[in-house]
């Protein structure tokens, strides 16, 4: 066998020159280009007989081959029948689009308003939508699409009305939104007008979703669109629109976070009473945010203590993850050693959560009782050691869920004081992406293990929300 | 001979050889059934490589969408000097890569903010999503085939990965493949050995005769093999 791939790699030199300087197997190389049929007929002759002379090139290519067929396992996607349409309709609009000197934002109210009057008219009139430019009529309706959704749980203008008056979300909550979500600021009339301008500036989410608004209002029926298209008009032609949309967004961004039956709770309270109903479900979410786990609850007082607890258990458990870890993944060089103490542990309980339970003993449930109140002691005390593992685990995804609930306006006072550099490489950032990004890196900077950052979810004492606070106060969080 | 310089249109090999150039001339002229016809016959082409290369829901098809519309654009200055298929494969391909860029750089964003000293997050984020079932556990253990084989994929570097597609779906050859990722033949033909390569190793249990058959793979065997595939958990280099 040495000495027929000396020969083999002697007749193809050039070849194999390449393939080492790039560190390329030559007979692979070879092997897959005459699978492939890319070799002359020189060079297929000379493999071929090599083939029949050696079974290890033979067993060579027979797995390439194999290999190479176990891709058509994989499925292949078809575009739905809508697909087809769309692309002709996206693609036909956005030829519409023509070069116009940028104006500024002065006009945009104004504009916005004509360009909405258009649309909106339309659907006032329940004119049906011009079937050979259905897309326009999107793109002319963006900002429409864009609180659709918004407009339709809110049902009632009074209703925005109230709960903006009610200062129900708190304006930091609202400016912090804004900055995400909000589009008006920086757009331009012509973009506005031509649509593909700005439709083409958007991240892929958010065209999906505008995408789905159109698709789901061109489903309602002429005078469910006619009402939606009265609540934009009433809000836009406010002379705080802005304010209002803000508040209206960000109380449906609030109403995808609570259970469903609170949501219907909600829905099925009466206009008048709506705004008392959804400051009670608010405080009564903040109660129940932490340490749930069936009919027990761990008190507030003990989330803080459960955290420094599970601190010190990840330390003296670090080797005992490592062991688990390299006996998972037995290599020399597995990729986990490089990972700091806590980080092991999580990927133990995410690969093997029983081992990982293993790993804490009754000792560790007495060193968490040490640190809680009595009657937390006692509630874990009662429990046979499984379910103390069961329950120790919901505290702490309740207390991981509320780390990621850090407030907005603590979000944005902390995305404020970031360097313009840092600034600029959240700016790229979809809504969602912008959260949960900047969260992960106010949360770097501000360990939540302090008591302060706790505090924030903590109802008792409440001090320190941010509507109590000057906003000086509330910057330091 | 240069069009501007003679009144008589000499029709290009591409033009007598490729139906879909055709098409695509006439689309230059302003048939919109022709573009609809080029649709129509490759959206789900496109669809079908852009789905492995840029990961996430829907972006395949939004990004065919981008392809198509940027064909649209460039229809008046259209000159069929390669197959249609070439060239659309490789406005798909320059695509693919910018939406890439843009997930790398989320991705950069994301790592950065990863925890050094961090204490808790991390292990509670994870342990919060093992517990929802969103990580894998016990009951997942055992991984279909099709999904072994679209890991070992994704395990492959974007290079070998294009290369790899356009070899495999749109049987394309080594010279076309080069000139849509703008590559020699002889270094498309690195690539791909090097694509297959890693794919046959990362197969290997699927391939060896008494190896386990497909769907008895634990994927933390896979994870194992694809790990020491790459090294230090890198993806395979295409340099």
């Amino acid at each position: 066998m040495s000495e027929q791939p000396r020969d083999f790699d002697k007749e193809t030199q050039p070849i194999k020159a390449v393939a080492a300087e790039q560190d390329v197997d030559p007979r692979d190389e070879i092997l897959v280009a005459y699978l492939d049929g890319e070799l002359s007929a020189a060079e297929t002759e000379r493999l071929e007989s090599q083939l029949a002379s050696e079974a290890e090139l033979r067993e060579r290519l027979h797995q390439l081959q194999v290999s190479w067929d176990l891709l058509d396992e994989l499925p292949q996607s078809q575009p739905d029948r809508s697909f087809l349409q769309s692309t002709i309709e996206l693609v036909v609009s956005s030829s519409l689009k023509r070069p116009q000197p940028r104006k500024r934002a002065a006009w945009v109210g104004v504009s916005m308003v004509a360009i909405f009057g258009v649309a909106l008219w339309c659907a006032f009139q329940g004119v049906r939508w011009n079937q050979a430019q259905p897309f326009q009529q999107f793109l002319a309706s963006l900002d429409f699409l864009e609180n659709v959704e918004v407009y339709d749980e809110l049902q009632e203008v009074a209703f925005l009305e109230e709960l903006q008056e009610a200062e129900v979300f708190t304006p930091e909550d609202i400016l912090a939104y804004q900055s995400v979500a909000s589009l008006e600021d920086d757009t331009d009339v012509d973009g506005l007008a031509q649509g593909p301008t700005r439709f083409e500036g958007m991240p892929e989410s958010q065209v999906i979703q505008l995408k789905q608004a159109w698709r789901a209002f061109q489903q309602n029926p002429p005078e469910g669109q006619a009402k939606l298209a009265k609540m934009h008009r009433q809000i836009v032609q406010r002379s705080d629109s802005e304010h209002l949309l803000a508040t209206a967004r960000t109380y449906a961004n609030w109403l995808k976070s609570i259970p469903i039956q609170q949501k219907y709770e909600i829905a099925e309270t009466p206009m008048a009473e709506r705004v008392s109903k959804v400051i009670a479900v608010r405080k009564q979410q903040e109660q129940e945010n932490f340490g749930r786990y069936g009919s027990t609850r761990l008190p507030l007082k003990d989330v803080v203590p459960l955290l420094r607890w599970w601190t010190e258990f990840v330390e003296k458990k670090q080797d005992a993850a490592l062991a688990k870890i390299n006996e998972l993944f037995p290599e020399q060089d597995n990729p986990f050693d490089r990972l700091p103490a806590e980080r092991r542990f999580g990927y133990v309980l995410t690969l093997d959560r029983t081992s990982a339970f293993a790993l804490m003993g009754p000792e560790n449930f007495q060193d968490l009782e040490a640190m809680v109140s009595k009657q937390t002691a006692k509630t874990l005390a009662g429990e046979s050691l499984e379910d103390q593992r069961r329950l120790v685990e919901r505290w702490l995804q309740a207390a991981a869920l509320a780390t990621r609930q850090v407030p907005d306006d603590t979000l944005w006072v902390f995305y404020d004081g970031l360097s313009a550099d840092e600034k600029n490489s959240f700016d790229g950032l979809d809504r969602e992406a912008w959260r949960q990004v900047l969260r992960e890196k106010y949360l770097e900077n501000q360990p939540p293990i302090s008591d302060e950052i706790w505090n924030l979810f903590l109802n008792e004492p409440a001090p320190n929300t941010s509507e109590n606070m000057p906003p000086s106060e509330a910057a330091k969080q | 001979m240069p069009e501007s310089e003679s009144h008589i249109v000499v029709p290009s090999r591409y033009e007598l050889t490729d139906p879909d150039v055709r098409l695509m001339l006439q689309v230059r002229e302003g048939n919109a059934s022709a573009f609809e016809e080029l649709v129509s016959r490759y959206q789900q082409r496109l669809i079908s490589i852009l789905e492995h290369l840029v990961p996430g829901q829907g972006q395949a098809e939004d990004l065919t969408q981008e392809v198509f519309m940027r064909v649209y654009r460039a229809r008046a200055t259209y000159k069929p000097t390669a197959k249609f298929s070439t060239w659309l494969f490789t406005i798909a391909n320059n695509v693919a890569n910018n939406a890439i860029r843009k997930l790398v750089r989320r991705k950069e964003i994301h790592l950065q903010s990863s925890p050094s000293g961090q204490a808790l997050a991390r292990p509670l984020d994870t342990l919060a999503k093992a517990a929802s079932g969103l990580m894998p556990a016990r009951q997942l253990a055992r991984l279909e085939i099709s999904e072994v084989v679209k890991l070992a994929i994704q395990s492959l570097s974007d290079r070998q990965r294009t290369a790899l597609l356009l070899c495999k779906y749109e049987h394309m050859s080594y010279e076309d493949i080069g000139q849509t990722m703008d590559l020699s033949p002889q270094a498309v033909k690195s690539l791909l050995s090097r694509a297959r390569s890693n794919l046959r190793d990362l197969l290997q249990p699927y391939i060896h005769s008494g190896g386990r058959p497909p769907g008895e793979i634990a994927e933390g065997d896979m994870r194992a093999q694809l790990e020491t595939t790459r090294g230090k958990g890198e993806r395979p280099s295409d340099e």
